[in-house]
């Protein structure tokens, strides 16, 4: 007998949005002086947003249970007290069919470091590794639940004028299971795509 | 300053990664199923009784002696997908086309008891499915032969002789096989193609069978059987069809027996045999129920759901009212059959004007209408087995039910039981999983 579903309580609900808030409020403080210098030099270095979209694609044992897709997401970027590293926060949906019914659905949350590969060249180069959360729903259980997120990624941009750069994304996100008595898998989502980023202030 | 909002933002992220995170392991959820759907070839969903023997041929068979003809030795089946359905609303859930090759044998699984599996995802939970659909795309039995009338030599004696043309072949699996697909000729039964809207009639894609008691998944259950049984061991016959061109053409070739629905001479579909029943069942919760009967008998049980009414067809009889077929035919270059098919002829022109007669004043629809009302209710039972010596097993039987249990005298093959004697009662409690429980009939 697989074991009780655990219904998030509403104290756990709320530390979790607190959690995010503060998160998202550390993330806007960084705006101190010596950042809003780097800033003045180089836009990249502003405050950024972003969208992202592209194929989706489930390796490994969850692609043999569903099919690649089309997916996209925002972002939000600071710069960060170290020279050539970023903080940011990325979320997005995902949605895949299978040839059968199952389907899965995923929203993930997380935050991240990028490192921005120190190149004298027009093209911008950054890594990424990052931690967080992912809601997940399967079908037709019709089961969901938050699970832990960790990610690796790669990044190559272009600017397009001062406010707006455009780049292609790789992302690898493991969406972690095997913690959980019983479990056998883990997700493996490999997104790429097109992304637009906004230099802002 | 700057080191505190730095260390903050990293515990944000190591809080929110596990923060209100779920203890279901839902990729393994994802990529297994706890519905499994076992396929079988037999009346018995356990311990079938074993091959009898010949194949009988059927009085389709009324021009060619067939010199050629050996029985078939394998059964071959396609299947596109299966869903479940309850009304008209339903769930594909083993969207995966799968096929079979099942060698006519007691050893072949397909024909054992222990069945054959299929590819499938789970259902939704909860919820009462009614109806199986299979949609099968090929059924092909081997042994089929292709003759053909030719001049004797002997204009004048009437006869021709049949001659050996051809095995026929089909495609399976990519590649060209002996055998003759009987599917194309299970679409309809003679009842279905005298009606209006018989051109939008399909009894074959898909192939609709009651499940038995509900399929209810419970998706807390490890495990759920879904068994689908398709009555093919002994209930196979011969067929003939007729075809025309440049010569006569007759096609023997072997497919489900005419028990419930009697295929005449020179009709083109043989359709409306294809007997199938599905039941479901938790492995843990279910018993044995054995004992000791007489031999040589089928034993059958259902639930209290249903009456032995339900697993008896009523009768069998083709309607009077039926339209005449012209059975003679003219022999390349003989004289005598000539004049015979003229004769024949005119013997037709009078049977068919008494035909009219009876379509005329309604007894054609009322008799035919009430012949598939009567033959399209049947069921097999759920639970049947065979006994050879004095004693029997009933097993996967699910708790939680009363039973009714019955023996049915062997009725020969291919037929199915008809009349069934000796009934016993038994209420198998969910405390009694896993155990066998006694009952002699």
């Amino acid at each position: 007998m697989r074991s009780q579903a655990v219904s998030v309580s509403p104290i756990r609900t709320r530390i979790f949005v607190g959690t995010i808030t503060l998160f998202v409020i550390f993330s806007f403080c960084t705006l101190d002086a010596e950042a809003r210098r780097r800033r003045g030099r180089d836009p990249f270095q502003k405050f950024q947003t972003g969208v992202w979209f592209g194929p989706i694609t489930p390796i490994h044992t969850t692609a043999d249970d569903v099919d690649t897709s089309l997916g996209g997401g925002g972002f939000i970027r600071s710069a960060s007290f170290f020279d050539y590293f970023k903080i940011g926060v990325d979320s997005s949906y995902q949605y895949f069919e299978s040839r059968g019914v199952n389907t899965l659905s995923l929203v993930p949350v997380y935050g991240n470091i990028l490192f921005r590969i120190p190149l004298d060249f027009p093209l911008i180069f950054q890594l990424k590794l990052g931690a967080g959360g992912s809601w997940v729903k399967i079908r037709p259980d019709r089961e969901d639940q938050w699970d832990p997120l960790f990610m690796v990624g790669f990044e190559g941009s272009f600017p397009a004028g001062k406010v707006v750069n455009i780049g292609l994304r790789i992302d690898y996100l493991l969406i972690y299971e095997k913690h959980l008595e019983g479990a056998r898998r883990n997700g493996h989502i490999i997104n790429t795509g097109i992304s637009l980023y906004f230099n802002l202030f | 300053m700057n080191i505190a909002k730095g260390i903050g933002c990293l515990i944000g992220i190591i809080i929110m990664s596990f923060a209100g995170c779920g203890d279901e392991a839902l990729f393994d959820e994802l990529g297994g199923n706890r519905l499994t759907v076992i396929l079988k070839g037999t009346y018995e969903s356990n311990d079938p009784r074993p091959w009898t023997g010949a194949i009988s041929a059927d009085d389709s068979i009324d021009d060619c002696p067939g010199t050629e003809d050996v029985p078939p030795t394998k059964m071959m089946l396609d299947i596109a997908e299966m869903r479940v359905a309850q009304g008209k609303h339903y769930q594909k859930f083993a969207n995966y086309r799968r096929t079979y090759t099942f060698p006519l044998t007691n050893d072949e699984p397909f024909f054992n008891g222990d069945g054959a599996e299929y590819r499938n995802d789970d259902v939704r939970p909860h919820f009462h499915w009614q109806t199986l659909k299979v949609y099968t795309r090929k059924m092909i039995f081997d042994g089929a032969n292709q003759y053909q009338l030719e001049d004797d030599g002997d204009a004048f004696n009437g006869a021709g002789t049949w001659v050996f043309n051809d095995e026929v072949s089909e495609i399976f699996e990519e590649e060209s096989v002996q055998g003759y697909d009987v599917n194309r000729v299970q679409l309809l039964t003679y009842y279905d193609s005298l009606r209006e809207y018989s051109s939008s009639i399909n009894r074959i894609f898909p192939i609709r069978i009651p499940i038995i008691d509900d399929l209810v998944f419970d998706d807390e259950d490890e495990k759920t059987i879904l068994e689908v049984r398709i009555v093919v061991k002994n209930f196979l016959k011969k067929y003939e069809l007729d075809a025309y061109g440049d010569y006569h053409y007759a096609y023997h070739l072997y497919g489900f027996s005419d028990w419930l629905r009697d295929i005449n001479r020179d009709e083109t579909v043989i359709g409306g045999n294809i007997i199938a029943v599905a039941r479901s069942y938790v492995p843990g919760k279910t018993v044995t129920i054995s004992g000791n009967c007489p031999a040589g008998k089928y034993i059958i049980a259902f639930s209290d759901a249903y009456t032995v009414s339900d697993f008896i067809v009523g009768d069998r009889t083709r309607p009077t009212c039926d339209e005449p077929k012209l059975t003679s035919y003219v022999v390349p270059g003989d004289l005598e059959s000539l004049l015979d098919y003229y004769l024949m002829f005119e013997s037709y022109k009078v049977d068919f004007n008494s035909f009219v007669a009876c379509v005329d004043d309604g007894t054609y629809a009322d008799e035919w209408e009430a012949y598939d009302d009567r033959l399209g209710v049947f069921m097999i039972p759920p639970l049947a087995t065979w006994s050879s010596g004095g004693t029997y097993q009933l097993t996967n039987v699910p708790v939680g039910k009363t039973y009714h249990l019955y023996y049915a005298d062997d009725p020969g093959s291919p037929s199915l039981p008809t009349t069934f004697l000796g009934h016993k009662v038994i209420t198998v409690t969910s405390d009694m999983a896993g155990q066998t429980v006694s009952v002699n009939l």
